[in-house]
């Protein structure tokens, strides 16, 4: 199933929506999402980054069903270290 | 002849109690607005300008046949063909959202010339309702020679008539705050939060920096349309201190409610061309120092006035205005073909400009530009698309304008859940507005909820045609990718 | 492709489009997507404007047979004002104590009132104009609802200065209004058009019924009045302001034609609203017939006129004079 996210890039102007599957991983949604901002963020190695939802960083291996994640929902991805 | 004040009253008073029908039958609140008062609280309604008929024919004569000079000397496509050919496409963004909306406060100002109060009032609405057709005619025929040379100016007319998003953005806004608002709402939204607190930016800002380019067809048609304003913006305030004498705490939410409203849309459209469109050479000052000297200090002082708060959120406002109109900026940039006027990459010499100005913020837009930069030179002029983006954007579900609020670090859009479905706003303040009366908002759908309804395709492609656009329309890079400083890798533009 | 010479909604026009066409084609984006939010007043809208019988397929075919734009607004009414202020300014104390008193009596009964009334016909006429599906006609309303004012706006000059010569007069305007018998159905009409929400019967009832009968009573029968007293002034300044009229009158026979070319079953609605209205609005002005005998009893050659139009239509819809509209 294709989940419609709200994804927010750290470093870029404005929210994306990025479309993944209920099976992709966490790993996929990060470098989804900075492919879809490429053009204004310059891509960091994605190991370095997570995807945060409310404040907490989701494990890579993570998909996006078992993330409990639902259309429309926001995501963040930002380095691995930041608290949000 | 009689002096004006010898006999003008006699025609400005002119409500009476009715017999045949009841007086909440001739001003129902759904029409006339709240708090819903008896006649007699709005009879000392009065105004400074006291303008009378004859005196309104024959100055607006006038000041049309001025502007009809400076047209016939230099309003043809020539030129226009001189000016730095960014400045024009901040007049296409300009054009394209002045004449239809200001028919619809054509109608919002016939509105309030039948529901108002007070037949002053009522007289003063109805002037302005022609001032405001003066306001679409002037424009929709000045701009209307230049769509020969350039098919951009097309979109004077047809702006609103699309589903681009920044017309959907556009038409959320006109349609609360001019088409359908009430005489109270619309004299307190319009008359004093739009047009006394935020029309300066254009009237002397924005015309400042056009004498500076040499755009005196602009400037000119800008100071003349102030004239109007400036008298039929007087409307706002007896309204405003009646509502404060019966609904204090009404009064300050439209003040709220309006202010944030009306600072995404000067934000985007006087923003992007202070800050932007204007040559370097002309400006005389950023955005955010015309907001500073002609909005917040006369704002704040008129709202002190009255004996209102500055908004609740005034501190995430100030923090707006060092970012916002730039975040949006550079997502538009990379936008570009989603709306209908070409946009500049700003240079080393304009970034360094921007930190000067923007000193606090500045450093934190940098990456973007540099990034943008960087694959502007690794394409090299002409390619447009690898500077642009594909996945399509998000839009708040109040303002309906891109999530550019908060910083590059933390966007501060935030979702609600209300009755089953869930919404995106891109700030507290459009949440807030959203909360208060959702009523007006819940049902409208924002362009991702048209995609995933169906009803606008996914593919970014098909949905600029769904935007209104033909490839001989979108935006494109004003200088189609050959800026002199791009070629020279040595000045990274860093 | 061929180089575009106009906005793209004007190309399909065949001909170098006027600035009328420029300025006032298209102007309501509304119709028909509707409002992006919900409105209070959407509901307002889908009853009595779309909800309402008076229906067009084509209301952009709608042309006012003068193209009036701002610009030629302002500058024909600059002119007209130019030439009642000529007037004005003869009309001095002199003047003013020439009349007689009996036509003084008249005016303080008959034309110091009116005021209130014909901000009654600018306030219905800029509802019509908020609620008007096209923009041109939105753009006539606005110019109609202005002619009003300037109408009331001279009326008062004309009553400050008549005050000036004779004392207290037009100072029981407002009570004429509110209680004098021969002012009442006039009021009573004037009320109802206040709460008449549909769109296109507003319209009717305005500037089909109402004001070509009230009009036509100020400008005809009371500017001949003036004339039989030999106030010349007033007579010409009613003159100019019935060229308004005449001008409201155009547009609006214009606009029922556009509407009964395209939709013939209209044609029955505006009739039964003509005949609804028309026998309140002369009724109304009849009810002046006993001033007005007396005008013509004291030497002035004024009579009402009876011919305000039959009162039913077989075929055809006729405005109020009996002239056919359609």
């Amino acid at each position: 199933m294709l989940v419609p996210l709200h994804g927010f890039l750290k470093g870029d102007s404005l929210g994306l929506v990025v479309l993944v599957h209920d099976h992709d991983t966490m790993r996929r949604v990060v470098s989804s999402l900075q492919q879809a901002a490429t053009c204004r963020v310059a891509p960091v190695p994605p190991d370095g980054l997570r995807v945060w939802v409310k404040g907490a960083a989701l494990d890579p291996d993570l998909t996006v069903a078992q993330a409990g994640l639902e259309p429309l929902d926001r995501i963040d991805v930002a380095p691995n270290e930041v608290t949000r | 002849m009689l002096k004006r004040d010898e006999w003008l009253d006699l025609a400005r008073k002119l409500d009476w109690s009715f017999s045949y029908v009841d007086e909440r039958e001739v001003f129902p609140e759904v029409i006339s607005g709240r708090p819903w008062l008896a006649q007699d609280a709005w009879k000392d309604w009065d105004e400074p300008y006291r303008t009378t008929y004859a005196e309104y024919v024959t100055n607006q004569h006038a000041k049309d046949v001025a502007l009809d000079a400076v047209r016939e000397a230099i309003g043809r496509v020539e030129d226009f063909q001189k000016h730095d050919a960014s400045w024009l496409n901040g007049l296409k963004l300009h054009v394209a959202t002045l004449p239809l909306a200001e028919f619809a406060a054509v109608v919002g100002n016939l509105r309030a010339g039948r529901f108002a109060r007070d037949s002053a009032w009522r007289t003063t609405a109805a002037l302005g309702a022609l001032d405001e057709l003066r306001h679409t005619q002037i424009p929709l025929l000045l701009m209307h020679d230049l769509v020969q040379w350039d098919p951009q100016f097309d979109w004077t007319h047809k702006f609103f008539h699309t589903n681009d998003w920044v017309a959907i953005a556009g038409r959320h806004l006109v349609d609360e705050l001019l088409l359908t608002a009430n005489p109270i709402e619309f004299a307190i939204a319009t008359n004093f939060v739009f047009e006394t607190g935020f029309t300066n930016l254009q009237f002397v800002g924005l015309a400042s920096m056009a004498h500076h380019v040499g755009d005196r067809m602009f400037e000119k048609m800008v100071q003349s349309i102030q004239t109007d304003e400036a008298r039929h913006a007087q409307i706002g305030g007896p309204v405003l201190q009646t509502v404060l004498k019966h609904d204090p705490a009404y009064a300050q939410y439209l003040i709220d409610k309006w202010f944030w409203r009306s600072w995404h849309f000067f934000a985007i459209v006087t923003g992007f061309a202070m800050d932007y469109l204007t040559p370097l050479k002309d400006r005389t000052a950023s955005f955010k120092e015309f907001m500073e000297e002609w909005t917040l200090d006369q704002f704040a002082r008129s709202l002190e006035e009255y004996g209102l708060k500055k908004p609740w959120y005034w501190d995430q406002f100030l923090d707006g205005l060092d970012q916002y109109h730039h975040m949006v900026y550079a997502s538009a940039y990379t936008y570009r073909a989603t709306v209908w006027f070409d946009l500049t990459l700003p240079g080393p010499e304009e970034r360094a400009w921007l930190r000067l100005k923007y000193p606090n913020t500045w450093d934190r837009m940098e990456p973007i530009w540099e990034r943008i930069t960087e694959r502007a030179r690794q394409a090299g002029p002409g390619v447009e698309w690898y500077t642009h983006g594909v996945t399509p954007v998000a839009f708040c579900d109040l303002c309906q304008l891109v999530l550019c609020e908060g910083t590059t670090d933390a966007n501060s859009a935030r979702t609600y859940a209300h009755e089953g479905r869930k919404y995106i706003f891109c700030s507290e303040p459009c949440q807030w507005i959203f909360q208060t009366e959702p009523q007006r908002y819940a049902a409208h759908k924002s362009v991702v909820g048209r995609i995933l309804a169906g009803e606008a395709p996914p593919n970014l492609l098909e949905l600029v045609k769904y935007f209104g656009l033909t490839q001989e329309m979108w935006g494109k890079d004003v200088a189609g990718g050959s800026y002199p400083w791009l070629v020279n890798a040595k000045t990274n533009g860093a | 492709m061929t180089r575009r010479r106009t906005y793209s909604h004007l190309s399909q026009l065949g001909r170098k489009p006027s600035d009328y066409d420029i300025a006032t084609s298209n102007l309501l984006y509304y119709l028909p997507r509707g409002f992006e939010i919900q409105s209070p007043l959407s509901d307002w809208y889908a009853k009595y404007q779309v909800g309402s019988r008076f229906q067009c397929k084509d209301w952009e075919a709608f042309r006012d047979p003068s193209e009036t734009t701002y610009a030629k607004y302002t500058e024909r009414q600059k002119n007209k004002e130019v030439f009642v202020e000529g007037l004005l300014r003869a009309a001095d104390g002199e003047y003013d104590a020439r009349l007689t008193s009996h036509w003084i009596t008249v005016l303080d009964r008959v034309f110091a009132p009116m005021m209130f009334p014909v901000h009654g016909l600018q306030m219905v006429a800029s509802y019509v104009g908020s609620m008007a599906p096209s923009g041109r006609i939105v753009v006539a309303c606005a110019l109609q609802a202005a002619d009003e004012i300037r109408r009331i706006q001279r009326i008062a000059y004309r009553v400050r200065q008549l005050q000036s010569v004779h004392a207290g007069f037009g100072e029981r305007a407002k009570s004429i209004w509110l209680t004098d018998v021969m002012w009442q159905p006039l009021r009573k009409v004037v009320e109802r058009l206040l709460v008449t929400y549909d769109w296109g019967e507003a319209f009717v009832a305005l500037n089909l019924v109402v004001k070509p009968i009230f009009d036509d009573f100020v400008t005809k029968q009371l500017g001949e009045a003036a004339m039989s007293f030999k106030d010349d002034v007033l007579s010409r300044m009613l003159f100019s302001l019935g060229e308004d009229c005449a001008w409201h009158r155009a547009w609006s026979t214009s606009l029922v034609s556009t509407v009964t070319k395209s939709a013939p079953e209209v044609e029955s609605v505006v009739a039964e609203w003509m005949d609804q209205w028309r026998p309140s609005a002369q009724a109304a002005v009849y009810a002046f017939a006993p001033i007005v005998s007396s005008v013509v009893a004291n030497g002035g050659s004024a009579e009402l006129q009876s011919d305000v139009g039959p009162s039913s239509t077989s075929s055809g819809i006729y405005d109020s004079r009996g002239s056919r509209v359609s």
